[in-house]
């Protein structure tokens, strides 16, 4: 007897745990998906182009921003290779929006970063944002704060920084 | 056995995500200027005034250069309460709910007493932050007494230490109660439970670093203007940095008659009262 209550105690809360997983709101999408293809790999080290020269303000500015059409079409108006993939990506971009990305921040609003110190710093877009693969695969950047004060002490090859709360919490 | 069940019922229709994505009702400017209306009816009375001498270098950071502060000149200052708006919208203040509001107990950082602005003092040897379990009051090199919201668990042991009483706690969710008016990006939005105060516009501070951080070059405080010295119609509240002597804020102490609370004169106060010659 108490064995069939307990057995129907548990049955009931993995009823609850398989509902709150059926119920549970898909987790917000960080990246506006643009229907087109772009790989980072073939931009950046096989081309040769810096990331600011498509994310304006990641030199200097708060923010790094992501480009809009107008930024691929500077360069895309013109048949860049003899490839056949350029056609399909014509078209691609032809439809896609004026912006076709968009991306939120994933830091708390308590918390600030400013791209342009930590360039002017010599900091690489890597230190941070891991590499192009990863880019090309959609694995977002992840900072905690311990690596954030880990450098900042100075224990990752760069000059020790300011470490007091103030100076990146608001 | 029923509060078991209940709250695994609960547990099982938890929603993610949902006070975000609600359409929050957000209070009008001229409720905000109703409420310091309110509050400036009934004021607290000024604490005595003495005299102290000028904010110097603080022992903690000997070799920092900056150390930033304001002054209000009680000569010039007439009482409007226009810096108390320019506060309130800049830091995002919300509104107190009814109760909160028939007690006298405001969000405003900026409050009159007498007719005097009173905010936080940012003591150099801050009675506040030595009382904080949390450590969410901290002193930054540069002078500000912070407040780091994240950490704050809300003992208010900060606000009872404090000699003028002028930090804040947020009793209510203000963005549940629609008390919220959301005019600042910059700044972030309050949780029930935390503490606030004057931040001497830290996130203004920390923008004109960055920028002459970019540049590569020095920077002593050249550039800003808390939002209260921006909006007062006298130019009576002067904001500075203490150790640059080129600053109007350093010149001025060293002309004028530079007044602090009585009871946290002994506390090395960065932000001071400027009345008659010296």
């Amino acid at each position: 007897m108490k064995k069939g209550v307990l057995l129907l105690i548990m049955l009931f809360i993995s009823a609850l745990i398989f509902a709150d997983y059926l119920m549970a709101p898909e987790p917000p999408s960080r990246t506006k998906k643009a229907g087109v293809s772009f790989l980072h790999a073939l931009h950046g080290d096989s081309l040769g182009l810096s990331c600011e020269m498509c994310h304006a303000g990641s030199m200097v500015g708060q923010r790094a921003y992501m480009p809009s059409k107008q930024d691929c079409m500077d360069c895309h108006r013109l048949p860049l290779t003899e490839s056949e993939g350029i056609v399909a990506l014509d078209s691609s971009l032809k439809k896609a929006p004026d912006y076709p990305w968009s991306v939120k921040s994933r830091l708390p609003a308590h918390v600030v970063f400013h791209h342009g110190v930590h360039a002017k710093a010599n900091v690489s877009c890597e230190v941070c944002h891991s590499n192009e693969s990863d880019w090309d695969r959609g694995v977002p950047p992840s900072v905690s704060m311990n690596e954030c004060l880990a450098c900042h002490r100075g224990e990752k090859g760069f000059p020790p920084a300011a470490t007091d709360c103030a100076s990146c919490h608001r | 056995m029923g509060a078991l069940i209940g709250g695994l019922f609960l547990f099982g229709c938890r929603k993610q995500g949902e006070r975000n994505a609600k359409a929050v009702r957000q209070t009008s400017v001229r409720e905000i200027k109703k409420e310091i209306q309110m509050a400036m009816k009934n004021q607290k009375p000024l604490g005595r005034l003495e005299l102290v001498p000028v904010p110097s270098r603080l022992g903690a950071y000997p070799n920092e250069s900056n150390r930033f502060g304001m002054a209000i000149d009680l000569d010039l200052c007439d009482g409007c309460g226009e810096c108390i708006l320019a506060c309130n919208l800049e830091n995002n203040i919300p509104l107190v709910n009814d109760y909160q509001a028939s007690k006298n107990n405001y969000m405003h950082w900026i409050e009159m007493r007498g007719n005097v602005p009173v905010f936080c003092s940012h003591c150099g040897d801050a009675p506040c932050e030595k009382v904080c379990p949390t450590v969410a009051a901290v002193h930054s090199p540069e002078g500000l007494s912070a407040m780091i919201y994240a950490r704050c668990v809300g003992t208010r042991f900060c606000g009872a230490n404090c000699p003028t009483k002028v930090r804040k706690f947020n009793y209510t969710d203000a963005l549940e109660e629609g008390l919220q008016y959301i005019s600042n990006k910059d700044v972030p939005i309050r949780e029930r439970g935390v503490m606030e105060k004057c931040s001497l516009c830290l996130h203004r501070l920390q923008a004109a670093r960055w920028e002459a951080k970019t540049a590569g070059i020095p920077w002593r405080g050249e550039g800003v203007k808390t939002a209260c010295a921006e909006a007062c119609p006298k130019g009576a509240i002067i904001f500075g940095n203490w150790l640059d002597k080129e600053s109007i804020l350093y010149r001025e102490a060293q002309v004028r008659g530079v007044y602090a609370f009585s009871s946290l004169a002994l506390f090395d106060p960065a932000v001071v009262y400027f009345r008659g010659k010296r």
